[in-house]
């Protein structure tokens, strides 16, 4: 499942009303998280390869996301490339310290009983497990410097057009451009 | 070559789950928080307790932060003990309102069952406060509360619980999997009609509440009941929506049938 970045003006119309209702309504932000969520942790997975990992940083996307929304500016642009910009982040901020988890989350771990979904874990794993192919290019993309990795990734893996990246991760056409052949270049070496 | 690089990257098979368990735990954590005035006021320093305190320690000790941080720890800390302090002298409203209707006496009598109780929403406006509150499965309490005095001015049993409805993409589906399940053919044959399709829920995280002040569940719930009336008596068939098949069909005892024909309000001819 990847996140649909570009929307009809009608979509991002009612997306804009919903999250103008977030900023006070925690209901709101509730129906946000239900269509982001899955789209979130599924980036994250692909990212990390690691399912805790990805787990990890869904909760501090939306954590984050939830604390910060009164002060969220909506700019004509979908609320998915303000999560994935959140989370993409919090990944970077891993692979760059790459010796801790992504941030501490007793806030949540004191509520939350990972027992409740421990089954669930184990069997995305075995299923993450599965997919070798994927893994197999996923441990090749992680090498790369943390601005390749995000292009490569959100280009083939979440099926991103240019002008969803750019919405994304807030730099110009050209850039993206030009990243995404330098790091093609890059992985290529590194699959050789 | 990278032609070919690009053909595996563009079709390689992607892995893509959900884990339904830390999506629920997690929206639960964020809206308990909110309404409980956690999270929603957008400073994790603004906390009271010795173990807030000492989770803001490890949060900013982490690896992931200390090079930021470092320079401002100092700040930080003075900062999380003086909105410490400030908080513990004067709580969010919010937060007021749900502690003071969590700790009524004359709400805990209300609400059926034993457990926490759960808030679900908190609207302040002025002085008061409308708290919505439950425990989980059971029944709802809608309370306004006297933040200055802190007390529960009135409290008001939610009704329609049970007539909480799917999302109608959901309800559509529910019908449809337990028409097509052989053990409801034969029902159907005798001229079974439908009534109001209803969500079984697992949890407080799938519930909202709309203006109308009825209960209202997300197209999350993992199950739906759909009762069939048909030779005088009422048939619950428990669809599994995620399952996408029929989990059981329950016979409800005759001194039901009464309430349920009272939920049918307009009944389908299949």
């Amino acid at each position: 499942m990847t996140v649909n970045t570009i929307v009809s003006p009608a979509e991002l119309k009612t997306e804009e009303q919903l999250v103008r209702r977030a900023q006070h309504d925690c209901q709101a932000f509730g129906e946000l998280y239900e269509i982001y969520y899955q789209r979130i942790f599924n980036l994250a997975l692909k990212r990390t390869a690691n399912i805790q990992l990805a787990l990890d940083i869904t909760s501090v996307t939306f954590l984050k996301a939830l604390s910060q929304i009164k002060k969220y500016r909506w700019r004509d642009v979908p609320f998915g490339a303000w999560l994935y910009r959140i989370a993409g982040n919090e990944i970077n901020d891993y692979y760059r310290k790459h010796n801790g988890r992504v941030t501490s989350l007793e806030q949540i771990a004191e509520l939350a009983d990972t027992n409740d979904y421990t089954d669930e874990i184990n069997q995305a794993e075995e299923e993450l497990s599965r997919h070798e192919e994927f893994l197999r290019l996923h441990e090749k993309i992680a090498e790369l410097p943390e601005m390749y990795q995000e292009v490569i990734t959100l280009k083939f893996f979440e099926k991103k057009k240019i002008r969803e990246m750019v919405q994304i991760l807030g730099k110009k056409e050209g850039t993206i451009k030009s990243l995404l052949h330098r790091g093609l270049e890059r992985l290529r070496e590194k699959m050789s | 070559m990278k032609e070919e690089l690009i053909k595996k990257l563009e079709h390689v098979e992607l892995p893509d789950m959900e884990i339904k368990g830390h999506k629920r735990v997690l929206k639960q954590v964020l809206m308990q928080g909110t309404a409980s005035g956690r999270l929603l006021e957008n400073d994790p320093y603004k906390v009271r307790s010795r173990s807030r305190v000492r989770s803001l320690w490890e949060w900013l000790k982490g690896p992931l932060w200390r090079p930021a941080m470092a320079s401002a720890l100092g700040m930080l800390i003075l900062g999380a003990i003086l909105a410490g302090v400030f908080y513990t002298v004067t709580p969010p409203p919010s937060a007021i309102a749900a502690d003071v209707v969590k700790k009524d006496p004359s709400i805990q009598q209300k609400l059926s069952g034993s457990g926490e109780i759960i808030i679900v929403r908190v609207e302040v406006q002025d002085r008061m406060a409308r708290v919505v509150c439950g425990r989980g499965m059971g029944d709802f309490i809608e309370a306004d509360v006297n933040i200055h005095d802190r007390t529960v001015v009135n409290a008001r049993r939610f009704e329609g619980l049970f007539m909480a409805e799917l999302a109608p993409e959901a309800n559509e589906n529910a019908i449809n999997i337990a028409l097509l399940d052989s053990r409801v053919k034969p029902m159907l044959a005798r001229g079974a009609t439908i009534g109001r399709v209803f969500p079984v829920f697992s949890s407080i995280s799938s519930i909202a509440i709309s203006d109308s002040n009825l209960v209202k569940i997300t197209p999350s719930a993992c199950h739906a009941i759909v009762p069939l009336y048909v030779d005088g008596k009422a048939w619950l068939v428990e669809v599994d929506l995620d399952g996408k098949k029929v989990a059981r069909i329950i016979e409800p005892q005759a001194l039901f049938l009464p309430y349920f024909r009272e939920m049918q309000i307009s009944s389908t001819s299949i």
